[in-house]
């Protein structure tokens, strides 16, 4: 599919954004607790950014992946699926412990977490996958990655915007 | 035009995460009640002298994607 230039360079650009969050967001000790809460928010925003540009992709995979054709789009469909269940994961149960983001949004009062309890447990872990599945998803659109960034900055060297 | 189609993929985005929220609410309930004592303590501000574990997790993303690279470019096939 030929994606305009102007569509690849943002959709690029938010990818790498992206990427470069979901790390970020794996070292509370570096960004602190308020700015981790803030930029998951954020990453929750870009998340629904990313699917609604990618809509025509998952929609013809959808379509396309039952009867299986071949085990590679079977472990793509399988791979994405289980990415959004994790990063949906990932942001609920970060809401639901919020202490800072959620409670000055709606006005509540921050809940008592404990070591241990079950949506801190939930996060950590679910947080883990989405690194993992987050960097597999990137090998399997690997391709598109590096065409993409090609095209953007043999454009950027060529002077057009 | 643009916007319905825009609306109506949103609600079939929020009904398939609703459906993954149901599931994962149901695991969060088969935990047992956590020990009272010890309170979750996260820092709240940044520092800055965690950067080498911020630069370790994307060597470690980037493993991931070169191991997951290596493997998926294997081509598996069904038939």
């Amino acid at each position: 599919m030929k994606v305009p230039p102007p569509r690849l360079k943002f959709t690029f650009s938010l990818n790498l954004v992206l990427l470069l969050t979901v790390c970020a967001l794996e070292q509370i000790p570096f960004t602190g607790a308020i700015l981790h809460e803030w930029l998951g928010l954020t990453f929750a925003a870009m998340i629904v950014v990313h699917l609604l540009l990618s809509w025509t992709w998952i929609a013809a995979q959808s379509k396309r992946v039952f009867p299986i054709q071949s085990a590679r789009a079977l472990m793509n469909y399988l791979l994405n699926l289980s990415l959004f269940a994790a990063v949906t994961t990932s942001i609920y149960s970060g809401i639901t412990i919020s202490q800072e983001a959620i409670p000055s949004i709606t006005k509540t009062t921050r809940p008592v977490l404990y070591h241990g309890s079950a949506w801190v447990s939930i996060h950590d872990q679910s947080s883990n996958f989405v690194i993992a599945l987050a960097a597999l998803h990137l090998a399997l659109n690997w391709d598109w990655s590096v065409a993409a960034g090609r095209t953007i900055f043999r454009r950027l060297k060529a002077g057009a915007p | 035009m643009t916007f319905v189609r825009t609306v109506a993929r949103l609600t079939m985005m929020a009904l398939a995460a609703a459906v993954f929220i149901g599931l994962i609410t149901l695991y969060a309930h088969s935990f047992g009640p956590p020990s009272p004592r010890e309170r979750e303590r996260r820092n709240s501000e940044p520092q800055l002298k965690s950067l080498p574990t911020l630069l370790q997790q994307y060597l470690v993303f980037g493993a991931i994607a070169l191991a997951g690279r290596k493997i998926l470019r294997l081509r598996l096939t069904l038939r």
